[in-house]
């Protein structure tokens, strides 16, 4: 068994997580960052990607509501590149209680969040599909934020830091030494290795999971699973973030995000963070109450549906908890050095994406006050990678880009107008998995699914010896299995005629289910790896009965 | 009006050209009318009649068409009946050959082509430009992409023929006189390959790095005009078999398909519109009397004595489902079966539906008599003059089992007659 030494180890490569590990890094910790699968592709992957004013939770949450509004302005200044300043509305539709607008008006003017109320004549000018019966409307300080583009710039200061990334190691144990946790033992999923981390501290930053990694060291820690799901619309029905003025509920939030908006999301409690449905009743609702937001809702083309599990965290003393969407969106750290007398370890869970710098900065503060070190963390201030300049992001930076030399290069990717250079080079830092590089470039995400594209990125990764024909092949099945699971829920309108023509291009004309070297229909991995892969091979699926299988899976911003 | 039409045909994809030639030339006054271009400028350009049963491979496509329509009676070729599925494809040989297109195979025999992937695809017939690919064949093949064009991948395709047991090796080129764009579209290329110097260009480039006893594949961009053409140019120069290998859409090679229609149907007399949506129609009890189109200025009401529609199911928009999942035909309002019924529950991490296994998908499609004419809702035939072809027919896996021409070929050439 191999070993490394390191002084903080974080577990979980989420936003919490690669938060924690930049900010440990940046106070010169040598830091460790460990994922059980791809950074980014559990809670973190899975959001709608606002960054919240903090409005949404003014009435009913407002210590959340305050963090939300403190860390817009830093993630602001420091993540520029991953945020489009698009602003936000609270709209007062003909469902929604008067009586509410009132208590927002009084719950920002508390956590300091600065909002202006504008006419509803006004709000219609700037978004013509609003819902023209609104009755009162608030502009906030909303904006979205890219998370997979945020996780991987902490992750690459991190290694600029001197610091490192150990992506698809699953913790098994951690090491224990009389009331002192002094590291952890992890299995490389691809490869079946284990590795012994020796570490001063150990911070479980493992959201959702916070429990189970928890309970390695005998802690019982619970975590709650709520599930929320979001469906994907193929383009912009609004540029500012919508939100429908009342407390927060299922399905009243719209987030425009990159070329895509982002109906969510439901709030559902679930036992196991690993296995949970999306179900027909929900897309139902979620479309119904579209339609309260943006009238033709249903008309307009859905491309993919997708969930995530927020991190609740449960303290003792509450007991049994009915309503999810009841427990407080703030975070919680778990000292265990003061509460269970276990020294070397802390837990940080709860919270939400916006808030996940202050996060990070509280539970390095409290790993340096447990090893007697004085070190000011600096992530309030200090711009992470390509956010220097301070410029937002915009949604015509990559055309802006492409007409500068529109001859210079191949659009590979039209629907996200990704070229062929952005490609190979993504996949010489990350291998030729095509499903990672989708979360880094959003290769596949636009309206036709990776239908066109994703055969022009498999050949590009074997032209450019990324992956041999045997993995090639491999991740051209899982790229293909993985979409339609986020399409076949959504099959009606123009996104099930997609759907079909992206079927005819796979098997109709590629004949992708009879490549040589697949044993048959759905096996998945082919018989031998061939040359390799720097990105070892996947299979696409398990063997049967694999239903249940632990890895995390990507899903869409 | 000036006159009416014996038959009006809606939709341009190979069935509703298929059943336009088989009337107008039968001497019927045909126009075939149709929102926009259909499968041809999709699809392969070959013509599929069925590749696999239940996952195997099948050796004489138009027997196991028969063996499937006595096994399955809800699929296509039960309706349509196996004899007018090879009449249709003999009817079909024969026309692209008068239009000088002219295909290969008779339908008996499973030809195996390489995909663009370098699966080996089974197909009934090709078209001449892509005859030399058979993969039955013997000869080592040299697959010939452009570092300019992002829609083939030479060194895949021939990777996965050899571990499928072929000879093949790739050679990337930079087609000739575009070295300074990075992106060029399909139809560029095949404009391209239309001209002499560009191929003569070409083959200085690539013939003295081929070896003797190979035989070479393109994308299919061998001229979109002149095609036959440029392929016995190009295997002159290059001493060589040459055949094309179809990519993604547009279908250089389906979009010849299509001119070969049009120009057969012009000279027979009929007329073609394309890009003029049926909007409504007019009915004289059980029978349609006359189609209202859209057309730039107004709309426009043509008479007819018969209607086929041909507008392709789901997959051309012939067949609309919205989200609650009703589904709905566009242009008669016809009942709809097999709607897409939504998985209950998916679930959100863990593979769900793996998309390789997934059951037979029910596409929304129309049931129709042994006539091919649409039922109504009562189980009889919604009009007497109401014919269906092509996608529009529900009961067949088009893609998985490698169909889809076949039953637009069969089902147009039987409602064109």
């Amino acid at each position: 068994m191999s070993s490394l030494t390191t002084e903080i180890l974080v577990i979980g490569g989420g936003s919490t997580g690669a938060g924690i590990a930049r900010d440990a890094a940046l106070r010169g910790f040598k830091t460790l960052l460990l994922d059980r699968a791809d950074l980014a592709t559990g809670t973190t992957g899975r959001y709608h990607g606002l960054l919240h004013s903090g409005g949404r939770y003014v009435v009913k949450d407002p210590i959340s509501a305050k963090e939300c509004i403190d860390e817009n302005y830093v993630l602001r200044r420091i993540a520029a590149d991953c945020v489009e300043d698009t602003g936000g509305l609270f709209v007062e539709t003909e469902h929604d209680d008067p009586n509410y607008a009132a208590e927002f008006v009084a719950g920002c003017q508390r956590a300091g969040i600065p909002i202006q109320e504008i006419a509803p004549g006004e709000a219609l000018r700037r978004e013509p599909r609003l819902n023209p019966r609104i009755a009162r409307v608030f502009w906030v300080p909303d904006a979205t934020i890219d998370s997979w583009k945020t996780v991987w710039a902490n992750a690459r200061d991190v290694q600029i830091h001197g610091g490192s990334i150990l992506s698809h190691h699953k913790i098994t144990g951690l090491i224990r030494e009389g009331d002192a946790i002094r590291g952890a033992v992890a299995l490389n999923v691809r490869t079946g290795e284990s590795i012994t981390i020796h570490a001063d501290y150990t911070i479980n930053a493992s959201g959702a999971w916070a429990g189970q990694i928890a309970g390695l060291a005998g802690l019982p820690v619970t975590v709650l699973s709520g599930k929320g799901i979001m469906i994907a619309m193929n383009h912009r029905l609004t540029q500012m973030v919508v939100n429908r003025l009342k407390r927060p509920a299922d399905g009243d939030i719209l987030v425009p995000i990159r070329t895509v908006c982002v109906i969510g999301t439901t709030d559902v409690r679930v036992a196991d963070p690993d296995d949970w449905p999306i179900e027909e009743h929900e897309i139902q609702y979620m479309l119904d109450e579209g339609e309260k937001l943006v009238p033709g809702f249903r008309q307009a083309r859905a491309l993919r549906v997708w969930g995530g599990v927020r991190p609740l965290y449960q303290p003792p003393s509450l007991g049994a908890v009915s309503d999810t969407r009841d427990v407080s969106r703030t975070y919680t750290l778990l000292d265990h050095t003061d509460a269970d007398g276990l020294s070397g370890f802390l837990t940080m869970t709860g919270g939400k994406f916006t808030t996940y710098r202050q996060m990070a900065e509280v539970a390095v503060d409290a790993a340096c006050r447990h090893l007697g070190v004085e070190r000011a963390g600096t992530t309030a201030t200090t711009a992470l990678p390509d956010s220097e300049e301070g410029r937002f992001y915009w949604l015509g930076a990559r055309l802006e880009k492409r007409e500068q030399d529109p001859h210079g290069d191949q659009l590979i990717c039209e629907c996200e107008m990704v070229t062929r250079q952005r490609i190979v080079e993504a996949m010489r830092l990350r291998g030729g998995d095509l499903d990672d590089i989708r979360r880094t470039v959003r290769l596949g995400m636009g309206p036709c699914q990776g239908g066109f594209c994703i055969y022009r990125a498999a050949g590009l990764g074997h032209a450019h010896a990324i992956a041999a024909a045997p993995a090639t092949n491999a991740h051209l099945q899982r790229f293909v299995t993985e979409r339609w699971k986020g399409v076949q829920p959504l099959l009606w309108g123009d996104q099930l005629r997609q759907a079909v023509l992206d079927d005819q291009i796979f098997q109709g004309l590629l004949d992708i289910e009879h490549l040589p070297g697949w044993d048959s229909v759905g096996s998945g991995a082919p018989r031998s790896a061939g040359r390799g892969d720097k990105a070892a091979v996947r299979p696409a699926k398990q063997p049967s009965g694999s239903r249940k299988r632990k890895t995390q899976t990507g899903g869409d911003a | 009006m000036s006159a009416g039409y014996d038959l009006i045909v809606v939709g341009a994809g190979y069935a509703g050209l298929m059943a336009a030639l088989t009337a107008q030339e039968a001497g019927r006054r045909t126009l075939v009318i149709a929102t926009g271009n259909g499968g041809t400028h999709l699809r392969t350009g070959c013509i599929d009649v069925l590749g696999y049963i239940d996952g195997k491979r099948v050796d004489d496509p138009v027997r196991a068409a028969a063996q499937l329509a006595s096994a399955r009676p809800t699929h296509p070729y039960a309706t349509t009946g196996v004899e007018a599925l090879g009449v249709a494809l003999l009817v079909f040989k024969q026309a692209m050959a008068r239009a000088g297109y002219p295909f290969e195979g008779d339908g008996h025999t499973a030809l195996l082509l390489p995909s663009a992937l370098g699966a080996a695809r089974p197909t009934a017939l090709v078209p001449r430009t892509m005859a030399a690919g058979d993969l039955r064949r013997p000869e080592p093949i040299v697959v010939v992409g452009f570092d300019n064009f992002k829609d083939f991948y030479p060194a895949l395709i021939a990777e996965n023929l050899e571990r499928g047991g072929h000879r093949a090796r790739a050679i990337m080129l930079t087609a000739p006189g575009f070295e300074h764009e990075a992106d060029l579209p399909p139809l560029t290329l095949a404009r391209a390959f239309d001209r002499a110097p560009f191929r003569s260009a070409l083959a200085a480039q690539l013939g003295p790095r081929l070896r003797s006893g190979e035989r070479v594949a393109f994308p299919a961009v061998l001229g979109l005009t002149a095609a036959l053409e440029a392929l016995a140019d190009l295997e002159k120069r290059l001493g060589a078999p040459v055949f094309e290998i179809p990519t993604l859409p547009p279908s250089i090679p389906g979009i010849r398909v299509f001119n070969a229609f049009d120009r057969l149907l012009r000279a027979a007399g009929a007329r073609v519109q394309i890009g003029h949506p049926v909007i409504g129609f007019k009915t004289d009890g059980l029978r349609v009397t006359a189609l209202t189109s859209q057309t730039a200025a107004r709309d426009r009401d043509w008479a007819c004595d018969a209607v086929v529609l041909a507008t392709g199911g789901v997959a051309s928009g012939g067949i609309v489902v919205d989200s609650h999942r009703v589904a709905r035909e566009v242009v008669f309002g016809l009942p709809v079966v097999a709607a897409v019924a939504p998985p209950e529950t998916v679930n959100g991490l863990s593979a769900p539906a793996a998309y390789f296994e997934r059951p037979t998908p029910s596409l929304p499609g129309l049931a129709v008599d042994a006539a091919l004419r649409p039922l109504d809702a009562t189980g009889t035939a919604a009009y007497l003059n109401l014919y269906a072809a092509g996608a529009l027919l529900t009961g067949a896996e088009p893609w998985r089992e490698k169909s889809s021409e076949g039953i637009s070929l069969a089902s147009g050439w039987r409602a064109g007659q």
